[in-house]
C-alpha cells in the first residue's frame, strides 16, 4: 500500500493507492475511568483488545472514520488487524520526547533538543520504529511529536493557557530535530508521507526553514468554528498540505455548567465544513486533507492527570475565544474531560466499558457519507450538505442512549422488590380448650423490601429485609415466621407472663452471584439451592434446600453458604462452604469434582464439618454428628444402560468410640437383667467408616428398571437419596450407615397410563437398642448398668430411617400430555392435560423397633426420647391429580389415607385421613386442607404424637395477577381454620368435663399482600 | 473384557472391598453387674463431678458413665450403699444434667468420703478440697437450688447445708455469704 501526496492545479490531495482520500480521522484511544495516561491497552489479552477493537472500530466504521491516530506503542499486528476488519488506517505517531524520553537507559522528564545525545537517543528509536513498522498493511502517515513546541519552556504536562512569550533558540533545536528526523524516515520508507504535530502553527517559519522533505503540516488546532487563515497560510509558508492531528470542541458548557452535546456537534459540524470547502479543487487554499478529531471518548484523567480518575471533571482549564458559546470573558471554557465524541460509562470487572455516541457521532455520519473528491462535490453541494445537518436534529439519540445508560446505573442499586403482608384475625374456642373463652382479636403487619445491588453485569447482589409491626398472639398455629424472637412459641400462652420483645428487623433471605469467565460464585442465605445428586454426588454430601414455608415457620437460618463452581479449565469443580448449607447441616465445605472419560463419568468429594451446629431449632432439621467424608462414584452410561458404583469412607472421628448393642439370647429370656438379650460393649472399627453402593438403571421406551444395592459400615453415613429415578416413587434409600438395603423398582407404559411398583428392603447392620432398666442391688452391693435406645446427641450410630423394613410400593400415574410430565415438582403450575393423577400405594413391614429420635425443649433445647414407638407395619394410600377441566379453571391436590408412628417415643399409632385442594379460576384461588386425626401442622405434633380429629383450613383470594405457585403477588384474601380437640390434641384441658369430651377452636382472618 | 468392562468392573470391586469389612468385629465385650464394694475413689480429672466438667462421663472407675439410670438409682445408691459409689451416681448425674441437687449431693458424698477415713480414698486432701469446692459451686452456680423430701412436696434449700459444709471442712467460704440465725432460731446461708 502506497500513500503520497498528489499536487495539481486545484491543490494537494493524499492518495492512497492512487484513490484521492480525505483523512475522516480520529484520535482514538481506551482508557477506563479511573486509570489514566498510564493505563495502556496493548498490554492486555488479545481477547479482551479484540473485544474492544471490534466495538470501537466498528462504530467507527460506521461512522465514516477512514483513520485513527495511535502512539507508537501499538503493536504493528493490531494496525493490520484494524486494516484488515475495518478497513481503517492507523498514523503512527512518535512523540519525539515530548513527554520524556529515556536516554542511556535513563528517563529525562523534559528533554533538551539541544543535547546530540537526547537527539541521538530519539532518533534512533525513531529509525527503530520505522523499520518495524514501514511494511505494516494499515499503516498510513508517519506523525512526528505532539505540540512540542508547546513544551519548549513549560515543566508541567498539564494543559494550561497558550504560552505567551516563544523561545526561539529552543524552537530552532526543535525543528531541526525535526528535520533530521523527517529525513531519517524518509530514507527508510518512501511509501509512507510524514508530518509533523505541531501546536497550532506556532513557529511554521522555523518548519519551512529546518523542515525540508515534510510532506504534510499536522497541527493540533482550537480554533472554534474556523480555522481562518491557516490553510492559506500553510500552504503560502510550507506549500505542503494541512491535516488537523487534533481539533474539536468540547461537549461541557462551562458558562451554563451542564453538558453540550449539541453545542459541541455544531462546532464539527463547522469545522468539517470548512475542512471540505479547503479541499482540492474547491476555490480556496486547495491543501486541506482532512484531520483527526479530538477524541474519540472522554478522558477523565485529563483534569489532574494522577488524581479524581473516576471523577469527571468539570472544572475549564483554559480560556479560547474560539468557542463562543460558553466564553467569558476571563473565565476558562475549555473542559478537557468533555471531549469525547461518546460518552462512557464505568467498566466492568474486565475493564470494558459501553461507550455512547453523543450528537456528532451521528451528524458527522452523515456528512461523512459526502465524497470530498467525486466530481460533483462543488463548493455549493458542500455547504447544502452540510448546513442541512442540524446537530439538534440528532441530539434525540445520544439522549436517548444517555437516558437508557443513567437509568441502568440506577439500577445498580435498586428496590427489587417490596411487599406489605397485612392480617387480621379473629379467634376463639370451646371451654373445652385452653383457649380462652371469649373471642380475640389480633392483627399482624410483615413488610418485605428487596435491595439489589448489581456493580456489574456479572454480579449481582440481592438482600431482603422483613420488618414486623404488631403480631398476632391469638393465632391457632402459633409459630409463623413473624413470631421470631419469642423465647418459646412452643405451647400455650400464659397470659401471667410478660410481654416478650421481639426482633423486629431481621434478613430474610440474601443472596450473591458472581459469574466470572473462570468460575461462577454463588451465595445464598435463606434462599434454596438443589443437591447434586444428578451431577455424581452420589451419597447425596450435598442436599437440597428447598423448605417452603416450614423454614420461616422456625425461622431457620439454612441454606448459609457459598458455591464455587469452576469453569473452563476448572469445569467439573465445585466448592461450597458455609455454616449451614442445608438445614440442620454442621458448619462444614465440601469439594466435588467430577471429569468425564468417554462414557464414563469419575466424581469424587471431600467432606469435612469444621464445628458442631448449635443453632438447630427443630426437628426438622436433626443435629447432626461433626464428620469427615469422602466419596467416589463411577458412572458409566452405554445406550440404555447406566451403571453407577461408588464407596465412601464416613466419620472417621467416631473410630475408637464405644457403643453397646444387643444379642438376643437363644431361649428369648434370662440374658442380662433378664431381658432376653445379651449386652455387648464394643468399639467402632475404621472399617466402620465404609461404605459401597451399586445402581443399574435400563431406560427401554416402554419397560423400564432399576436396581440398586448397598452396604454401609456403622458410621458410614451419607444424605438421603434426592433423586428421581424412573418416576416419583416415595421409597428412596436411607442415606444413613449401619445397613444393607436394596431397591428395585419397574415403570410400563402402557397409552395414558403407567404402572410403577417399586420394592425395598433394608436391614441394619446392628440393632437398635432396646431398652434395659438398670438394676441396684442393695444385699449383693451390685449395680447392673441401664440400657436405652441410641440418639445421635449420645451415640456414634443410630438405627432411624435405616430400620429393618421390607416395603412395596405400586405407583399409578395417568398422564395424556407426558411432555408436561407429571412427576415435576411444580406440576400444579406446569400440568397442561385435562385430567393427570396418580396413586400411590406404600406398605412398610417394619418388625423391629428403630433407636430415639430428637425432640425440642420449649426453650429449644434439643432432647433425646428415651425410646420409639413399638414395631409396626404401616400403609399409606396417596392420590394426586391435576384438572384443567374448563378454560381459566385448574384444580389440583391431593387426597390421602393411612398410618403412621411418632417421631418421638408415644406408641399410639395415628391413622389419619385427609386431603388438600387448589382451585383457580383467573386471578381467584381457593386453597382447602381437610384432615382427619391427622397431627396438628408443627414438628412437636409428630414428635408428640399430637392429633386433632379434625382440621379444616380454607383460604379464598383475588389477586392482580394470575396465581403463580411460589410467588407473592397482590392479593386480598379471607382465610379460615377450624379444629376439633380430644386427649391428644395440643390445648386440650388435662381435667376435661367429661372423658369424651371433645373441643374447638377456630380462627377467621383477612389478609391483604401489596407486592412489587 | 473391554477398557469400558475393566473400568467397570475395577470400580465396582473398589467400591465394595471395604464395606466386605464392614461389621466383623470380634472384639466386643458383654456386660455384667459391678460389685460396688470394692469401689475406689480417685478423681479422674481435676475437675470431676465439679460443674459444667462432664468428665466423670469417661471416669474407667465410674460404674454408671455407660448407664441409663433409673429415676430412683440415685437415691437407692445414695441410701444403699457408702459414700464413693453416692459420688459416681451423683457427679455422672451431674454431667448430664446439672442441678444444685446434684452438686450438693457431690460435696456431701466427696467430704463423707475424706471424712470416714476409708482407705479406698487414694488422696484424702484432694478429695477433701474437691467437696469444698463442690459445696462452694452449689453457692457459686446454683445459690437458689432446693432439695425435697421423699414426697417430693417439702422443699429444702441447698446453700446453707453447703455453707456448712465448707465450715465442716475447714474451708472458707468465699463470695460473700454469710450465715445468720432466723427468728425461729434456724441458720441460713444468706449473700446480701
Amino acid at each position: 500500500m502506497v500513500a503520497r501526496i498528489v499536487r495539481d492545479d486545484g491543490g494537494m490531495r493524499l492518495q492512497i493507492d492512487g484513490k484521492d482520500t480525505l483523512v475522516r480521522g480520529m484520535n482514538w484511544g481506551y482508557s477506563p475511568i479511573g486509570t489514566n495516561y498510564s493505563y495502556s491497552l496493548w498490554s492486555k489479552p488479545d481477547a479482551f483488545i479484540e473485544r474492544v477493537l471490534e466495538r470501537d472500530m466498528g462504530l467507527l466504521r460506521d461512522m465514516g472514520v477512514n483513520a485513527i491516530r495511535l502512539f507508537s506503542d501499538v503493536p504493528p499486528k493490531w494496525i493490520t488487524w484494524i486494516y484488515d476488519r475495518f478497513g481503517i488506517f492507523t498514523s503512527v505517531n512518535h512523540l519525539m520526547g515530548r513527554y520524556g524520553f529515556v536516554v542511556n537507559g535513563v528517563l529525562v522528564p523534559h528533554i533538551d533538543y539541544n543535547n546530540p545525545a537526547h537527539r541521538k537517543a530519539i532518533l534512533d528509536d525513531l529509525q527503530a520504529k520505522v523499520d518495524s513498522y514501514k511494511n505494516t498493511r494499515g499503516l498510513l502517515f508517519w506523525l512526528l511529536g505532539n505540540e512540542n513546541n508547546y513544551g519548549l519552556t513549560w515543566t508541567s504536562f498539564e494543559i494550561e493557557a497558550l504560552p505567551g512569550k516563544e523561545d526561539a533558540a529552543r524552537a530552532e533545536s526543535l525543528y531541526t530535530l525535526f528535520g533530521e528526523a523527517i529525513a531519517r524516515v524518509k530514507g527508510r520508507d518512501t511509501n509512507h508521507p510524514v508530518a509533523i504535530v505541531n501546536g497550532d502553527a506556532q513557529y511554521i517559519d522555523l518548519v519551512a526553514k529546518h523542515c525540508k522533505g515534510l510532506d504534510v503540516f499536522g497541527a493540533n488546532v482550537y480554533r472554534g468554528s474556523s480555522a481562518r487563515d491557516l490553510f492559506d497560510k500553510v500552504r503560502t509558508t510550507l506549500g505542503v498540505p494541512l491535516l488537523f492531528t487534533e481539533f474539536g470542541a468540547d461537549a461541557y458548557d462551562a458558562k451554563a455548567g451542564h453538558e453540550d452535546h449539541v453545542a459541541q456537534a455544531e462546532y464539527l459540524r463547522a469545522q468539517w465544513q470548512e475542512i471540505y470547502e479547503q479541499t482540492s479543487s474547491k476555490g480556496r487554499s486547495g491543501n486541506a486533507i482532512g484531520g483527526f478529531i479530538f477524541q474519540w471518548d472522554d478522558g477523565w484523567w485529563k483534569v489532574g492527570q494522577e488524581s479524581n480518575l473516576d471523577v469527571h471533571d468539570t472544572v475549564a482549564t483554559w480560556p479560547n475565544q474560539g468557542y463562543p458559546k460558553d466564553f467569558v470573558e476571563g473565565q476558562n471554557n475549555m473542559n478537557e474531560e468533555w471531549f469525547g465524541l461518546v460518552s462512557k460509562d464505568r467498566s466492568d470487572e474486565n475493564g470494558f466499558y459501553e461507550v455512547h455516541p453523543r450528537s456528532a457521532y451521528y451528524l458527522l455520519r452523515e456528512a461523512f457519507k459526502l465524497d470530498a473528491y467525486a466530481p460533483d462535490t462543488t463548493p455549493t453541494k458542500i455547504r447544502a450538505t452540510f448546513e442541512r445537518l442540524s446537530a439538534r436534529d440528532f441530539a434525540v439519540y445520544y439522549n436517548a442512549e444517555n437516558a437508557l445508560a443513567q437509568t441502568a446505573a440506577l439500577g445498580a442499586l435498586r428496590i427489587s422488590g417490596a411487599s406489605m403482608d397485612l392480617g387480621m384475625y379473629l379467634s376463639g374456642g370451646s371451654e373445652r380448650t385452653l383457649r380462652p373463652p371469649s373471642a380475640a382479636f389480633d392483627h399482624t403487619e410483615s413488610f418485605f423490601l428487596d435491595v439489589t445491588l448489581q456493580p456489574s453485569p456479572r454480579v449481582t447482589g440481592r438482600v431482603s429485609f422483613n420488618v414486623i409491626g404488631n403480631v398476632a398472639a391469638n393465632r391457632l398455629d402459633r409459630i409463623f415466621y413473624e413470631t421470631r424472637g419469642k423465647v418459646s412459641p412452643i405451647g400455650p400462652a400464659n397470659p401471667d407472663d410478660p410481654p416478650i420483645e421481639r426482633d423486629r428487623l431481621a434478613i430474610y433471605q440474601a443472596e450473591l452471584s458472581v459469574d466470572q469467565p473462570w468460575f461462577r460464585l454463588d451465595g445464598f442465605y435463606r434462599t434454596g439451592h438443589y443437591h447434586w445428586g444428578n451431577e455424581g454426588d452420589f451419597f447425596s454430601l450435598y442436599r437440597e434446600a428447598n423448605y417452603g414455608p416450614s423454614l420461616d415457620r422456625y425461622n431457620g437460618e439454612a441454606p448459609f453458604g457459598v458455591v464455587f463452581s469452576g469453569k473452563k479449565g476448572l469445569e467439573g469443580l465445585k466448592l461450597a462452604i458455609g455454616p449451614q448449607l442445608y438445614w440442620g447441616a454442621n458448619p462444614t465445605v465440601i469439594a466435588k469434582y467430577r471429569r468425564e472419560f468417554g462414557p464414563a463419568a469419575v466424581t469424587a468429594m471431600y467432606q469435612e464439618d469444621l464445628a458442631q451446629a448449635s443453632n438447630v431449632r427443630t426437628s426438622s432439621a436433626t443435629p447432626q454428628l461433626v464428620a469427615r467424608r469422602a466419596t467416589v462414584h463411577v458412572n458409566v452410561a452405554s445406550g440404555n444402560w447406566q451403571v453407577g458404583v461408588g464407596g465412601i469412607m464416613s466419620s472417621p472421628q467416631q473410630v475408637g468410640r464405644d457403643f453397646t448393642f444387643t444379642r438376643a439370647t437363644e431361649s428369648g429370656t434370662g440374658g442380662y437383667l433378664g431381658s432376653g438379650y445379651e449386652v455387648l460393649k464394643d468399639t467402632v472399627k475404621w472399617f466402620d467408616t465404609l461404605g459401597g453402593k451399586a445402581k443399574i438403571v435400563y431406560e427401554g421406551g416402554l419397560f423400564r428398571f432399576y436396581v440398586e444395592g448397598q452396604l454401609r459400615g456403622l458410621v458410614a453415613g451419607g444424605g438421603p437419596d434426592e433423586t428421581i429415578t424412573l418416576t416419583p416413587w416415595t421409597m428412596r434409600g436411607s442415606g444413613l450407615g449401619n445397613q444393607v438395603s436394596g431397591l428395585a423398582g419397574f415403570t410400563v407404559n402402557a397409552g395414558s397410563f403407567q404402572i410403577a411398583p417399586n420394592v425395598l428392603y433394608q436391614q441394619p447392620l446392628i440393632a437398635p437398642m432396646p431398652n434395659i432398666a438398670d438394676r441396684y442391688d442393695p444385699a449383693s452391693g451390685t449395680y447392673s448398668a441401664g440400657f436405652r435406645a441410641r440418639n445421635v446427641l449420645a451415640d456414634p450410630f443410630v438405627v432411624l430411617d435405616n430400620r429393618e423394613t421390607l416395603g412395596g410400593e405400586l405407583l399409578l400415574i395417568y398422564d395424556p400430555t407426558p411432555a408436561t410430565w407429571y412427576g415435576s415438582w411444580d406440576r400444579e403450575t406446569r400440568e397442561d392435560a385435562k385430567l393427570a393423577g396418580s396413586i400411590d400405594f406404600v406398605y412398610r413391614h417394619q418388625p423391629t423397633v428403630r433407636d430415639a429420635n430428637i425432640g425440642f425443649l420449649a426453650t429449644g433445647t434439643p432432647f433425646a426420647f428415651d425410646r420409639s414407638p413399638p414395631a409396626q407395619d404401616v400403609w399409606d394410600v396417596t392420590g394426586t391429580w391435576v384438572s384443567n377441566f374448563a378454560d381459566a379453571w385448574r384444580l389440583s391436590g391431593s387426597v390421602f389415607v393411612g398410618q403412621g408412628q411418632a417421631r418421638g417415643a408415644d406408641p399410639r399409632l395415628v391413622t389419619r385421613a385427609g386431603g388438600t385442594a387448589r382451585l383457580t379460576w383467573n386471578k381467584a384461588l381457593f386453597t382447602t386442607s381437610l384432615l382427619f386425626n391427622d397431627w396438628g401442622p408443627f414438628d412437636y405434633h409428630k414428635d408428640f404424637n399430637l392429633t386433632y380429629p379434625f382440621q379444616w383450613y380454607g383460604d379464598l383470594s383475588l389477586g392482580m395477577s394470575l396465581p403463580v405457585l411460589n410467588v407473592i403477588g397482590t392479593r386480598l384474601g379471607f382465610r379460615w381454620q377450624y379444629r376439633t380437640l380430644d386427649a391428644f390434641s395440643e390445648g386440650f384441658p388435662e381435667s376435661p368435663p367429661a372423658a369424651d369430651a371433645s373441643g374447638s377452636e377456630y380462627e377467621v382472618g383477612t389478609y391483604m399482600r401489596v407486592s412489587l | 473384557m473391554t477398557k469400558r468392562t475393566k473400568l467397570l468392573s475395577c470400580s465396582f470391586v473398589a467400591a465394595l472391598l471395604p464395606v466386605l469389612a464392614a461389621g466383623c468385629s470380634q472384639d466386643a465385650t458383654f456386660y455384667y453387674g459391678d460389685s460396688l464394694s470394692d469401689l475406689r475413689l480417685s478423681l479422674y480429672t481435676d475437675d470431676e463431678g465439679i460443674h459444667p466438667d462432664t468428665s466423670a462421663l469417661e471416669d474407667p472407675m465410674n460404674p454408671f458413665a455407660d448407664s441409663a439410670l433409673g429415676p430412683e438409682t440415685k437415691w437407692n445408691i445414695q441410701a444403699g450403699e457408702g459414700a464413693i459409689p453416692a459420688f459416681y451416681v451423683w457427679a455422672t448425674v451431674l454431667a448430664r444434667e446439672p442441678t444444685g441437687e446434684a452438686q450438693y449431693y457431690v460435696g456431701l458424698n466427696l467430704g463423707a468420703a475424706y471424712l470416714s477415713g476409708d482407705s479406698r480414698v487414694e488422696d484424702p486432701e484432694a478429695v477433701r478440697d474437691q467437696a469444698i469446692r463442690a459445696y462452694q459451686t452449689v453457692l457459686d452456680e446454683f445459690p437458689d437450688s432446693v432439695t425435697y423430701d421423699a414426697t417430693g412436696t417439702i422443699t429444702y434449700d441447698l446453700a446453707t447445708p453447703a455453707y456448712q459444709g465448707i465450715v465442716g471442712l475447714g474451708g472458707t467460704v468465699q463470695g460473700g455469704w454469710f450465715l445468720v440465725t432466723t427468728e425461729n432460731g434456724q441458720k441460713r446461708a444468706v449473700k446480701p
